[in-house]
């Protein structure tokens, strides 16, 4: 062989060690144990430390060294980082090749005769049965302890083979299957699916993107039941709701349809927390959140001006200002009966809604407190403006979503659910007995194996080597069944 | 629900009151019964036979009868499931706990562990107190029939892992004895506990002498698998039950909410520990420390998660 030629071949051999050592670990037990804790230490680290946070938060809620660790370690966004799903990618690598090296090639032992002495799990029982009649005792008994039982006549001996619970080895594989079909249902899902907010005023119709639909909300509902507790009387949510009216974008009527020829899940609905709305499409409407925008009629040396935002749809820290002056409202919430809630505890609820808001003049606030605004009262604003509070209009957060893979996730759950149950709770057992004569009778010696490891199997094997040895001698001291087998 | 509760009226205070008495009249009386049944079954470790032990099962099981008609109670009057806050959850972790020990204890003959998976499950219960808020109306989050069983299938997986973190401890301590008996002896370790007894004692703390009514380390590190399984098996139904949820309530299956990521990571501790019993070489000590190191996980998911990490699943 030439001199490259045999480099050549070297380099492939090379090569292929190398992809011979990479299956070797990523096969190896201890990879996926070793990237399991990495993974596990990771995940308690993401739970720890507030995720996705600005810089300055970080400062604001830990010591400064530990803020600079957290930001140059890059902690704030730890589970959609690439050192993130880097594990879960080698994880899936190393499932796959387990699967495929050790999972599947694991077959049950072989029905052959063995030295018994030599597994783990072994006893032996003595007889004074002769062999056929000890040999019947053992095939019988392990038939009623819910073994499958086999036998063979091999130079004289009798073998019986049995096990019970066989198909429980192949819960790991079943177990590794379900995790695939989750995987591939996410997959899935993250390729053709989507998901967004919406937040929607009360009267205001809005479309779902990527999806034909007009979403109008009608009426929002919020309840609150006031509890009385060790601390006051806090008041308690107990029910959101939308009431919305739903359309196809290519039917544009106001009107809820109705008739059979309307598509039957679209139309009047009501949207709860628990209970979203499928449209026919398969996709899904929840109740997120709600809210009451701040609704204000401000007016200038008795003029009502037009500023942005401020009818009905100012959220809390919106600012509004004030043109001419160097003044500026910032609104805080809204309190009263409409969203209890939000009254802290110890203070009386207000018998109407009220607005708690600021007014900033030259960036300094006026007040020290937050100014408390019922509707229908007017306020000085200063520099000719008046505030007067209108009633709030309410807006829900709903959360839209379509995931075409969620079947299969479901499907993996259920998969990998019964790969657990298989793998963990039930023991697959190969069981060898040896019948041999000898002057005294029979001499039975048993034997057994398990895929989880003698220890597991030790006191219920002892429980089996006793019962045996019980019905040997039963059978022994009645010598009737021995005649009538012998007859028979 | 009475509606005496949703009713803000000087009335209100008073009833809430006498009913949470009661309840924790119940309560008051599972707390000395499983203090009791600590005691009773510590008895078994020096007479090891059957009078300390059907002592401490009546106990434990009058125990297990006073919390749930406490729980029940407290469902009663609310109106809805006990465990919608803390109090109400550690309840139930304690009541199954106890549940589970007993059930363990007849399959897989782990008496000896009960005092100190009794203690634990006592001690859980009287932290509970602190966290008893009364009766308070279901927030709409969890008004949902997943309730019924998501809760409870994660509560006995914590339950379940409970009891596995006491078998590693007595594992531990276990194995140390055995190693030091095989010290001592200078030969095999059956013939040193069948032929030495006297001396297997010697240079043994006397508060160790328990660890004579406890099986070979062996056994327990069996037995301590078989439980953390089904704990495991209890967390993955749990885990996929709440992911069903979440799809239903919130429109996802995953969050990335702090209680869910920590539960993935109590998952894949005991996910390791599973595989790690697969390796012979790994039996034992190695996998003991991983069991404990899981339940560590599985207490920071439960407290730190509800009491100082505010989110999604806060429920105090």
């Amino acid at each position: 062989m030439s001199k490259p030629a045999r480099a050549a071949q070297s380099a492939v051999t090379r090569e292929r060690s190398l992809y011979e050592r990479t299956l070797d670990v990523l096969s190896n037990v201890m990879f996926p144990v070793f990237v399991f804790f990495v993974w596990a230490v990771l995940t308690i680290v993401g739970t720890s430390v507030d995720q996705n946070q600005p810089p300055e938060r970080y400062y604001e809620e830990y010591p400064a060294a530990m803020a600079n660790a957290i930001l140059r370690l890059h902690l704030t966004n730890v589970f959609h980082s690439w050192p993130y799903l880097s594990l879960v990618l080698l994880l899936l690598a190393s499932m796959a090749v387990c699967t495929f090296r050790r999972v599947i090639p694991k077959r049950f032992p072989r029905d052959r005769a063995l030295p018994i002495e030599n597994l783990g799990l072994h006893a032996r029982c003595e007889s004074g049965l002769s062999l056929g009649a000890a040999s019947a005792a053992v095939d019988e008994y392990a038939r009623r302890r819910g073994f499958a039982v086999r036998t063979q006549e091999i130079d004289g001996t009798h073998w019986l083979f049995a096990d019970k619970q066989k198909w429980a080895r192949y819960g790991v594989l079943v177990a590794h299957l379900g995790f695939t079909i989750i995987a591939f249902g996410i997959f899935v899902g993250w390729l053709r699916g989507y998901r967004g907010e919406l937040q929607i005023f009360e009267g205001q119709t809005l479309r779902v993107p990527h999806a034909a639909l007009d979403v109008t909300l009608n009426r929002f509902i919020g309840r609150f039941e006031p509890v009385q507790t060790k601390g006051g009387v806090i008041y308690q949510a107990s029910r959101f709701q939308s009431d919305v009216h739903i359309v196809p974008t290519d039917q544009q009527s106001s009107a809820p349809q109705a008739g059979p020829e309307a598509p039957p899940s679209l139309g009047a609905a009501s949207i709860l927390v628990n209970h979203p709305y499928v449209s026919s499409g398969n996709v899904y409407l929840y109740q997120a959140s709600y809210g009451f925008g701040g609704n204000f009629e401000i007016r200038r040396h008795g003029a009502i001006q037009q500023l942005p935002n401020t009818a009905g749809r100012l959220g809390p820290q919106d600012v509004v200002y004030l043109p001419g002056t160097s003044r500026a409202i910032e609104y805080g919430t809204m309190l009263g009966p409409s969203d209890p809630s939000q009254v802290p505890m110890g203070m009386p609820l207000p018998r109407t809604n009220t607005y708690a808001l600021w007014i900033f003049h030259d960036g300094i606030p006026t007040t020290g407190k937050p100014i408390l605004l019922p509707v229908g009262r007017t306020i000085d604003a200063g520099d000719g403006y008046a505030l007067r509070a209108l009633p709030p209009v309410a807006w829900s957060g709903l959360t839209y979503r379509y995931d075409p893979g969620e079947r299969w996730v479901g499907l993996g759950a259920l998969v990998l659910s019964a790969g657990f149950v298989l793998a963990l709770f039930f023991m697959p057992i190969k069981l060898y007995a040896r019948v041999r004569s000898s002057e005294r009778g029979a001499i039975v010696d048993i034997a057994a194996t398990t895929t989880k490891g003698n220890a597991m199997y030790e006191d219920d094997f002892a429980a089996l080597v006793k019962g045996l040895q019980e019905r040997l001698s039963r059978e022994a001291a009645s010598p009737m069944t021995e005649t009538v087998s012998a007859y028979a | 629900m009475p509606s005496s509760y949703t009713q803000y009226n000087t009335n209100a205070a008073a009833a809430m009151d006498a009913h949470v008495a009661a309840y924790m009249a119940w309560y008051e009386a599972a707390v000395v019964l499983y203090l009791l049944a600590v005691l009773v079954f510590a008895a078994y470790w020096f007479f090891r036979n059957w009078t300390p032990l059907g002592a401490g099962i009546v106990f434990a099981s009058l125990g297990i009868t006073a919390q749930t008609v406490s729980l029940g109670l407290r469902w009663y009057y609310s109106g809805h499931v006990p465990w919608n806050d803390l109090y109400g959850s550690l309840s139930v972790v304690s009541l199954l706990t106890a549940v589970l020990f007993l059930a363990f204890g007849a399959r897989f003959n782990i008496w000896f562990a009960a005092p100190i998976a009794f203690l634990f499950s006592d001690a859980l219960l009287m932290y509970a107190k602190g966290w008893n808020k009364g009766l308070e109306p279901l927030v709409p989050s969890l008004q949902s029939s997943w309730i019924y069983i998501h809760v409870p299938v994660v509560l006995a997986s914590y339950a379940a892992f409970l009891i596995g973190c006491v078998l590693s401890i007595i594992y531990l301590f276990k194995k140390a004895d055995e190693d030091r008996i095989e010290r001592i002896a200078g030969r095999s370790l059956g013939a040193a506990v069948s032929t030495q007894a006297a001396e297997a004692g010697a240079g043994r703390a006397r508060w160790l002498g328990w660890l004579d009514a406890v099986p070979a380390s062996t056994k327990i590190d069996v037995a301590a698998y078989r439980v953390n399984s089904v704990g495991e098996i209890l967390l993955t139904a749990g885990i996929i039950l709440g992911a069903l949820w979440a799809h239903v309530s919130w429109g996802s299956y995953w969050q990335w909410d702090p209680k869910e990521t920590a539960a993935l990571a109590n998952w894949i501790v005991y996910a390791a520990y599973v595989h790690l019993h697969t390796k012979p070489s790994m039996r034992g000590s190695v996998s003991a420390w991983v069991s404990i190191f899981g339940f560590a996980t599985v207490l920071f998911s439960y407290f730190a998660v509800n009491i100082v990490i505010s989110g999604l699943h806060s429920y105090k």
